[in-house]
């Protein structure tokens, strides 16, 4: 699989958009756009396939509310969902965010049906924070920004978060669940 | 009396003068006494903060400083003058007066009576803007931590402890709030405040600005009169919040914030009157000859005002932000005066200009108004920065000098937003890569202009004598002489 990291200089809200962004759990997202709006935030999205390719499978964008923190939102393509998609999006919005100066990113959970397995997943890679609360994470400045990655950043699921209903997983460790301690970084 | 077009005349005056309680371990206006649970959570963080305050805190031993210290929270007499040990600096807890009456004036919540307690849903969000507002009040006591060490005069030198101890104060106002409000999470987010530091690699303040080093005091007058004014601005948005502790304590904060404005504007416009001196003397404005008489060329002057600038426009965050609007549209965050604003403070259906670049061109779009609050609040805070800029200048003109300072324009050297990633000069212009990097050296300070700064960088500690690069004030402070002591250092003690 060779995923494209394609910024959008003119984001609006189209097809795509509705169908990744629009194909998450109920609640994941607020969206009160409508069709061809403009876009407020820098967004990105992914395209799996040769240059030119319009196949759509993720979407990144930064939110830079005050200068040194932003927010990020991270959608994957319902259908392709547990190929490391998701991964690549958060690696991208961190070069990018590093390359504008910025500190840390953050993001908020909103409430739904997976919402634990997407805290978890955010956990895992280094967010820190509480289930309904604001998650943050350190980026790197002076990186730059992944204009085309031809490789995707591995799939890196320590463990399998759908077989893990009953949350004994990472960001449960309080209750004993299983800790990677490479991923947590302990 | 306000000309602004858009907004009406100021408010009168209002408040009665309430005195804050100077016999608790933290003074307070809050009746901390009341709730033993809250005070015994916020003196388990004290001795945390005095650590921070000894480590992180001014690196100049001094047995005490001439501070004003908060007694009062009305609008007329409410600061108390004395030589104070300045780790005795009695930080504490003052919000505005309270107006009961007081109901949500933007957004969706218009007209409702305000906030006393926090609505769950909006519960995260307004711990994010404490949080982020909290984290750069002890950055700038860190960034300008040695800078004692190189004061250009004993008035200077107590200026600067001022702001530093009045910045560890906005840390308790906001670290109050987190306590008080927001549970387990609020007192793990105020330890946090004191656990990143500026500049740190693994755990950096959360903005920008708040991690550059202030190296030099011309850098500092820069801070305080541009990134202050970043501030300045944020805690004007706050004080319209429908969370009326948030308000009460911010509407409070920007009365002690004025005094950091202060020593910005005529810090720089001090720096320019020497400058204009030493220049009609020598009848040039030759960098070298400037340099070697002692005074800060203009050139150099312009450059880190270049550079200051930009960084603090930056603070701003991009122009369009989703979560901006949605402060606004949550009575979170409002707009600078925003209960003067001329229009149905709920901005659904306003629109407004926004500047891009395309092509090699800065151009113009119609954006909804609510996506670029951000935007509002920076044009609002730049027109503010062009104020002081006229002033410097008219240290120039009576000097009978023809040269200029002036503001850059706001695409110039930004990191984020629509200008990020392109190259635009201070008069605007759009660049290409190489002629940028031509002609950056122009523009900003070189590590070499900082050497030459940091040359005349030499301490006066003498009551009334000033350094070489800086004019002396006209007035001293709360109405003492200028060569008043204001600072005893710990030397004299020890003599």
């Amino acid at each position: 699989m060779e995923l494209r990291w394609v910024r959008e200089d003119t984001p609006v809200w189209d097809a795509d958009k509705k169908r990744v962004i629009g194909g998450a759990p109920d609640g994941a997202f607020v969206i009160p756009f409508a069709d061809g709006e403009e876009l407020p935030g820098e967004w990105w999205s992914v395209r799996d396939g040769d240059p030119g390719s319009d196949a759509v499978v993720g979407y990144g964008r930064l939110d830079t509310t005050w200068g040194g923190d932003a927010e990020i939102l991270l959608a994957v393509d319902p259908d392709r969902q547990r190929q490391g998609i998701g991964s690549f999006v958060l690696a991208g919005l961190e070069a990018e965010a590093a390359a504008r100066g910025i500190n840390y990113i953050h993001n908020r959970v909103r409430e739904h049906a997976q919402r634990d397995l997407v805290h978890d997943w955010l956990v895992v890679r280094g967010f820190r924070g509480p289930l309904d609360g604001d998650l943050r994470k350190r980026v790197r400045a002076g990186g730059r920004a992944p204009r085309e990655v031809r490789r995707p950043a591995q799939p890196s699921e320590p463990y399998d978060v759908g077989a893990d209903p009953g949350g004994r997983a990472p960001g449960h460790e309080e209750q004993g669940g299983y800790v990677d301690v490479d991923e947590h970084r302990y | 009396m306000s000309t602004d077009p858009r907004t009406g005349p100021a408010p009168s005056p209002t408040g009665p003068l309430s005195k804050i309680d100077y016999s608790e371990r933290i003074p307070n206006n809050v009746n901390l006494a009341e709730d033993r649970r809250l005070q015994r959570a916020l003196e388990g963080w004290q001795p945390k903060f005095l650590d921070w305050w000894k480590t992180l805190g001014p690196a100049l031993p001094t047995r005490d400083v001439y501070l004003r210290t908060a007694i009062a929270v009305g609008r007329d007499g409410w600061a108390h003058f004395d030589h104070v040990p300045m780790e005795e600096y009695r930080w504490g807890i003052f919000l505005a007066e309270a107006n009961p009456d007081r109901v949500v004036n933007f957004g969706k919540h218009k007209g409702e009576p305000a906030w006393q307690e926090i609505p769950g849903e909006h519960r995260a969000d307004l711990m994010r803007l404490i949080v982020v507002q909290g984290d750069t009040e002890p950055a700038s006591v860190e960034q300008q931590r040695i800078l004692g060490n190189t004061a250009p005069s004993i008035y200077d030198l107590r200026n600067l402890f001022q702001v530093n101890v009045e910045e560890g104060r906005h840390l308790w106002a906001m670290v109050y709030l987190l306590h008080a409000y927001f549970g387990r999470e609020g007192r793990e987010e105020a330890e946090q405040l004191l656990k990143r530091n500026s500049g740190d690699v693994d755990s950096p303040r959360i903005l920008g600005a708040f991690n550059e080093e202030t190296t030099d005091w011309l850098q500092f007058f820069m801070f305080t009169y541009f990134t202050d004014r970043d501030g300045k601005y944020q805690l004007g948005t706050l004080k319209e919040s429908a969370f009326d502790p948030l308000a009460r304590t911010c509407e409070f904060m920007l009365k002690e914030e004025a005094h950091h404005m202060f020593v910005g504007t005529t810090g720089v416009q001090r720096t320019v009157e020497r400058t204009a001196q030493v220049m009609k003397e020598l009848g040039t404005a030759d960098r070298d000859a400037v340099l070697e008489a002692g005074a800060i060329p203009l050139d150099i002057i312009q450059k880190y005002l270049n550079f200051q600038f930009a960084v603090s426009m930056d603070l701003f965050g991009s122009e369009q932000s989703t979560n901006a609007g949605n402060y606004y549209s949550s009575g979170l965050k409002g707009r600078w005066q925003e209960t003067r604003r001329k229009d149905d403070h709920v901005l659904l259906d306003d629109t407004r200009m926004m500047n891009y670049v395309e092509d090699g061109e800065i151009r113009q779009k119609e954006v909804p108004m609510l996506s670029a609050l951000n935007l509002d609040l920076r044009d609002e805070y730049a027109a503010d920065c062009a104020n002081g800029v006229r002033r410097w200048n008219q240290e120039l003109e009576d000097a009978g000098l023809e040269e200029r300072l002036t503001l850059p324009h706001e695409g110039f050297n930004r990191r984020v937003g629509a200008y990020a990633g392109h190259h635009v000069s201070p008069s605007g212009e759009v660049l290409d890569e190489a002629t940028w990097e031509q002609r950056a050296g122009d523009w900003l300070p070189s590590p070499e202009d900082r050497r030459a700064v940091a040359a005349l960088m030499v301490p006066e500690y003498e009551y009334g004598k000033f350094a070489g690069w800086i004019a002396p004030p006209k007035t001293g402070i709360n109405d003492q002489p200028v060569e008043f002591d204001y600072v005893h250092l710990a030397e004299e003690g020890v003599a």
